[in-house]
């Protein structure tokens, strides 16, 4: 029996059901079958940010999530976490440091306020680490073709034939 | 201009400022926050429409106009290459380039140059000559705003012009056009509407096409064909292709066009996206230049060729459609100005000061490197403009050749060819962008009858390709790229509608996820 690490999981929204329904739904089949369940790690963070605008100041608070193997910045819906056991084997690897994490959602955040506000300004972006947090992703096969599916936000990401 | 005119303008503007201050009001939670950040995924039409209406600069609306109304039918070469360019764009470099540089993580361009070469040179040279064309871009928008201005509100040009630049920097500065961003939508179908209006308006003043083209003939047949007045490009055939490619693979070559890519969703997002980008080209791009040919008949005694089209529609519209379209119109000039600041302030600050001059800057640092960028390239478009204003057209056509010699290649290589190095792509950067440079500048094209961006983006392949293989021993590509090249590509026997639901977002836990997978296998 292999070893269980208890972990902070992003509460899913979209589960084994609803996996092999999107998949069999694109694809057009009803073959769809759930192979896997894989966790991957991120850094998350809470910000408050205040953007002026020509109608006045406006506070912005976000959600932001910092791979945790890459230590690229992704912003997200606003998430509930809980704690539960999983086996370690399905469990990626952590390889950028929270520090590291820190600096990569203080610059994302920044950068892209900028740029859907369309404007040059200070937006004041104060970070709260909220630490470790690991998204499920169903792998789903179809065929000899393997999807991975968020199990948060129920998008998909084709990773190719693979043998069963 | 007639009262009228001024109300349904004003009035234009206050509907507008009334959306975006509405939206702002009522999305105090969540809504907005999500919009800003990221979350909120937008559909297709309106990924288009608002793309298409904050790209249409002052040239389609200026430049466009005068060479129909100096050059007739010879206009239509550039509107041929530009109606297909965004699609052209996209399904060569959009998907690929999408999924690279998230695998990369490079938030900006020129950034992901760098990343792709890893060479710092390669960023401090295109950084560099990119802050310089747009700002040279912007110049053509400023003068485009303040001619505008003037003819709206009959001050004087110098006048017009200060206020249109000073409200530019406003809207940069202030994230004044958070209104803008909710009616982008909106202000493309008018801008599309009133141009066709226009057109529609002057066939019906001058008795149809058959009429107008019998009319211009008397005038000048030559104006008829597609070789320009008095058949001044016949067998041109080096300044005939210039013309088709300036804007349909030289949006490949500019950096705040490509950026776009590196946002896009989906593949079947984008290709929707792309489809209704082209059938709204379709129906928009030839439209000014139709309206410069037809403004050959309607004013004859014109005096200015970049006014045909404000000037045609002061004339056949009623008032208060002539305020309508030129207020949208006047906003589609503000809103690209505004984005072009954006840029080559970011670029100025994130991909130069930060990156070679101070790479501990607080954010607060790089604001104001941002805004002093920003402002000095106002202080200097207004004297220019005022000064000495080139033409809008010799602008965007001299900004678009040395942007598509510099880095079409450049950005092709990066998801196409694996051999394409980081000595390759500078020595093309600068070899492209001198070329076209200096093919301008001492006015080649018409002894040699080659356009520049022609000659600019030859010679600027032939380079990346002899000096790539050239240097392939002592600067090899390295290997993590060549990983993030095949993840990028490895598309697979996949069924079509799973690849094309593919979230982008995701690519990097894909290529995680992959790497365990194929660890697994070869444990097992």
């Amino acid at each position: 029996m292999s070893k269980r690490k208890t972990i902070t999981l992003i509460t899913e929204s979209t589960g084994s059901a609803d996996a092999l329904r999107i998949v069999d739904t694109i694809a057009g089949t009803q073959i769809a079958r759930i192979d896997s369940k894989i966790y991957y790690p991120y850094y998350r963070f809470s910000a408050k940010c205040s953007a002026r605008t020509l109608f006045g100041s406006k506070p912005i608070s976000a959600s932001c999530l910092i791979d945790g193997c890459h230590g690229i910045g992704a912003t997200s819906d606003p998430i509930t976490v809980h704690a539960t056991s999983v086996p370690t084997d399905d469990i990626l690897e952590v390889r950028n440091g929270a520090t590291e994490a820190r600096k990569a959602a203080h610059r994302f955040l920044t950068h892209n306020l900028g740029r859907r506000l369309r404007t040059i300004g200070h937006f004041n972006v104060e970070l709260e680490a909220q630490g470790l947090v690991y998204k499920a992703f169903w792998l789903v096969r179809c065929g000899d073709t393997v999807v991975m599916v968020d199990s948060f936000s129920g998008c998909l990401h084709t990773l190719g034939k693979r043998a069963a | 201009m007639s009262t009228t005119v001024i109300v349904f303008l004003v009035l234009y503007y206050v509907v507008v400022l009334g959306i975006g201050f509405w939206a702002l009001r009522q999305s105090s939670g969540a809504d907005l926050e999500d919009f800003l950040l990221g979350g909120r995924k937008v559909g297709p039409l309106a990924t288009a429409l608002t793309l298409q209406s904050t790209s249409m600069s002052g040239y389609m609306f200026l430049g466009a106009g005068a060479l129909g109304f100096t050059q007739g039918y010879w206009a239509l070469w550039y509107a041929v290459g530009d109606i297909g360019g965004g699609v052209l764009n996209l399904s060569i470099i959009g998907r690929r380039m999408r999924k690279l540089s998230q695998m990369m993580g490079a938030l900006t361009s020129i950034e992901y140059l760098e990343k792709r070469y890893p060479l710092p040179a390669v960023r401090l040279f295109a950084g560099t000559l990119t802050v310089f064309l747009l700002g040279f871009y912007v110049l053509a928008q400023f003068i485009a705003g303040g001619k505008g201005m003037a003819l709206v509100t009959g001050i004087p040009y110098p006048a017009a012009l200060a206020i249109a630049v000073a409200v530019i920097l406003i809207y940069t500065f202030m994230g004044g056009y958070l209104a803008v961003v909710y009616t982008d939508f909106f202000q493309s179908l008018i801008m599309l509407v009133g141009v066709l209006w226009i057109v529609i308006a002057a066939l019906a003043e001058l008795g149809g096409f058959t009429a107008a083209n019998q009319a211009i003939g008397e005038i000048d047949p030559t104006l008829l064909s597609l070789w320009g007045k008095g058949l001044g490009f016949q067998g041109q055939w080096g300044i005939v292709a210039g013309a088709l490619l300036i804007f349909s693979i030289g949006y490949m070559g500019w950096p705040h066009v490509v950026t776009r890519h590196m946002a896009m969703s989906s593949p079947a997002t984008a290709r929707k996206a792309g489809g209704w980008a082209t059938l709204w080209n379709l129906f928009f791009v030839p439209a000014p230049y139709l309206v410069g040919i037809l403004a050959i008949l309607i004013l004859p005694s014109l005096d200015d060729p970049e006014m045909a089209i404000f000037q045609v529609a002061n004339q056949l519209l009623p008032a208060a459609v002539t305020g309508l379209v030129m207020a949208a119109i006047m906003a589609a000039i503000m809103s690209t100005a505004d984005s072009l600041l954006l840029q080559t302030g970011s670029i100025g600050a994130r991909d130069l000061y930060e990156r070679f001059v101070n790479p501990d800057a607080t954010e607060t640092q790089m604001v104001w490197v941002s805004r002093g960028l920003v402002l000095t390239i106002a202080i200097g478009g207004y004297f220019i403009a005022l000064v000495e204003p080139p033409s809008i057209f010799t602008i965007i056509i001299f900004t678009t050749s040395v942007l598509g010699s510099a880095f079409l290649p450049a950005y092709v290589c990066a998801v196409w060819w694996r051999k394409a190095n980081a000595p390759g792509a500078l020595a093309s950067m600068v070899v492209g962008a001198l070329v076209s440079f200096v093919w301008q500048y001492a006015d080649l094209a018409e002894s040699t009858a080659m356009a520049p961006m022609l000659v600019g983006v030859f010679s600027s392949t032939v380079t990346i390709v002899v000096v790539s293989l050239a240097t392939q021993s002592s600067a090899p590509v390295p290997s993590y790229i060549l990983n993030a090249m095949q993840e990028a590509d490895a598309l697979g026997p996949i069924p079509k509608r799973l690849l094309a639901a593919t979230d982008f977002s995701l690519t990097l836990e894909a290529a995680e996820v992959s790497k365990m997978l194929a660890g697994e296998s070869e444990h097992e």
